[in-house]
């Protein structure tokens, strides 16, 4: 199986401060991935380093196979909710045309694009809102937005930062479920995580981080009692009730 | 009626050729100012260009200790060539993590500033610069070589968004999505710096450092209230700007007060207007369903 994610020994600092240590590790394609470990952990600065927004003290990170910055084009990126200017004036369509724009360059656009655009609003079940202003959406339907950005931009990995955050019941599933129909055409997804009960529900492949890579893989080899007492100490036990046996 | 329609309107138009100079070069600068100053709001870099009125004082200060002269063409030179080196040495602070963008603003405007303050009082304290016009301008009595200037960066800096605006929108609504697509954001950032050095120069004799600043900022917040794309926003943005410089100049030749300050009244006049009645965003209208959502919408 190839290999969507990989870095190694890589480090990160902002200024004096430590965010990532040494790190090396490696998601395969295909896979539903989650990031997971305690705030301050690095986990968006992982995910931001892989997307080259920042930049790494040591180490190398090669994303589809390449570590040459054009293999970012297929690289969908999914921002936080709360970096993103929701006031900004674009509407729903507008910010899904932003996917297509890096294959159509300054002036281009053409017919296919546009159905590319439409059919992406489609399968994130966005038609009818497609010209609502972003702020005047709801948590689950503005994170929708973003994934069918990604959809129409045709990537092939989907860097998500907390697409869970905010976000009620009924949407969390129905995020999963984009998520999973992603997987099942092939795509890698990797997604900072921050609810460890829904890990098994949502993900195959884990990768448990703080500051320095505690486990990496399968979530039913490395999901368990001991790597989460490793990756969150003490403050583990507060978890056991959704804690996997 | 009509003759006082005549007398308010038409008649200043007979009074000399520098009603129309002036009109033109209000407008022109507010144009080009409104027009960029889009994107520096949805940067959230509005005072940006406040910092860069301030290093055009050292621009001016430099090119006369490197040329010698006080020439219109050296002090636009020079505040150009000041204002973008000050813009990439920010860029290039602010990239450090320790530093915060804003400082980095303040930091390095505000000590170039004071730079250029003490050379006037030492080394270049023959040179007589007139500090009341590079501040306030003098729209009246503008230069034939500022006219020409402004004439030809209006429509420059139009002609560079409408090329280049699908990377302006990328790089400023989401910079990672836009570098990963292959925008170069870096680049992008710096000539709409540059942009703007170029057309807070060119606007100094018009309407004056400080007050070219607010042909930057007002006009984009006004548009800001009504606009739902960027595209609405600009085209919005360039409308009240250019009125803004019109009905300025009229108030300016009605009550016999400073061009400039009239301007940028009316400019902020304009924009409480909008701000208390304008649609959707208007904070004297009452929450509709459509507010409601918003507000849910911006929660975190």
């Amino acid at each position: 199986m190839s290999v969507a994610v990989a870095t190694e020994n890589l480090t990160v600092s902002y200024g004096s401060v430590r965010a990532l240590d040494d790190v090396s590790l490696s998601v395969p394609e295909g896979t539903l991935t989650a990031i997971i470990g305690p705030n301050g952990a690095g986990k968006s600065t992982l995910i931001k380093t892989l997307m080259r927004a920042v930049r790494p003290d040591s180490g190398v990170i090669s994303v589809l196979g390449s570590t040459e910055r054009a293999a970012l084009k297929q690289v969908a990126w999914v921002p936080q909710r709360s970096e993103v200017d929701w006031d900004f004036p674009v509407t729903v369509r507008d910010v899904v045309r932003h996917g297509t724009w890096g294959r159509l360059g300054l002036f281009g656009r053409n017919r296919r694009e546009l159905v590319a655009v439409d059919t992406a609003l489609a399968r994130v079940g966005l038609e009818e809102l497609a010209d609502r202003q972003i702020g005047q959406l709801s948590g689950g339907q503005q994170q929708r937005t973003f994934i069918a950005r990604a959809l129409a931009q045709r990537a092939r990995l989907y860097l998500m930062d907390e697409p869970f955050a905010g976000v009620d019941a009924a949407t969390e599933t129905a995020i999963a479920g984009v998520l999973r129909d992603l997987q099942r055409e092939g795509n890698t997804v990797v997604v900072v995580h921050h609810d460890l009960a829904t890990v098994r529900r949502y993900f195959d492949t884990v990768v448990l981080l703080n500051r320095e890579l505690i486990a990496c893989g399968p979530v039913g080899e490395c999901f368990n009692r001991t790597t989460l007492a490793e990756t969150y100490g003490g403050a583990l036990v507060t978890f056991d009730s959704a804690d996997p046996p | 009626m009509i003759d006082f329609l005549y007398e308010a309107f038409v008649a200043p138009w007979t009074w000399g050729a520098w009603m129309w100079r002036g009109v033109l070069a209000a407008a022109l600068i507010a144009v080009s100012a409104s027009a960029a100053g889009v994107f520096l709001y949805l940067r959230r870099m509005s005072l940006l260009t406040d910092a860069l009125s301030h290093v055009a004082l050292a621009g001016v200060v430099g090119a006369y200790l490197v040329t010698g002269s006080v020439g219109a063409g050296a002090m636009l030179g020079g505040a150009i060539v000041a204002g973008v080196l000050s813009s990439l040495l920010i860029g290039k602070l602010a990239t450090h993590p320790k530093v915060r963008d804003d400082a980095a603003i303040g930091i390095v405007f505000t000590a170039v500033f004071a730079l250029a303050v003490i050379l006037l009082s030492t080394v270049a304290r023959d040179v007589h610069i007139d500090v009341q016009c590079v501040l306030f301008g003098n729209v009246l009595g503008i230069s034939d070589h500022s006219l020409l200037l402004l004439t030809l960066t209006a429509p420059m800096t139009l002609a560079l968004i409408f090329v280049f605006f699908r990377p302006l929108v990328l790089s400023t609504f989401d910079p990672l999505h836009a570098a990963a697509v292959g925008v170069p954001v870096v680049l992008v950032s710096y000539g709409l710096m540059s942009m703007v050095s170029v057309t807070a120069a060119a606007g100094f004799e018009a309407v004056g450092a400080i007050l070219v600043v607010a042909m930057f900022i007002i006009p984009a917040a006004t548009a800001h209230l009504f606009a739902r794309s960027v595209r609405g926003m600009i085209v919005v943005s360039i409308a009240t700007a250019v009125m803004s410089a019109v009905l300025g100049m009229y108030v300016s030749v009605w009550t016999n007060v400073y061009s400039g300050g009239a301007i940028v009244v009316v400019a902020g006049l304009i924009y409480l207007l909008a701000f208390l009645f304008a649609p959707e965003h208007g904070r004297l209208r009452s929450p509709g369903p459509a507010s409601g959502l918003r507000i849910h919408g911006a929660l975190p």
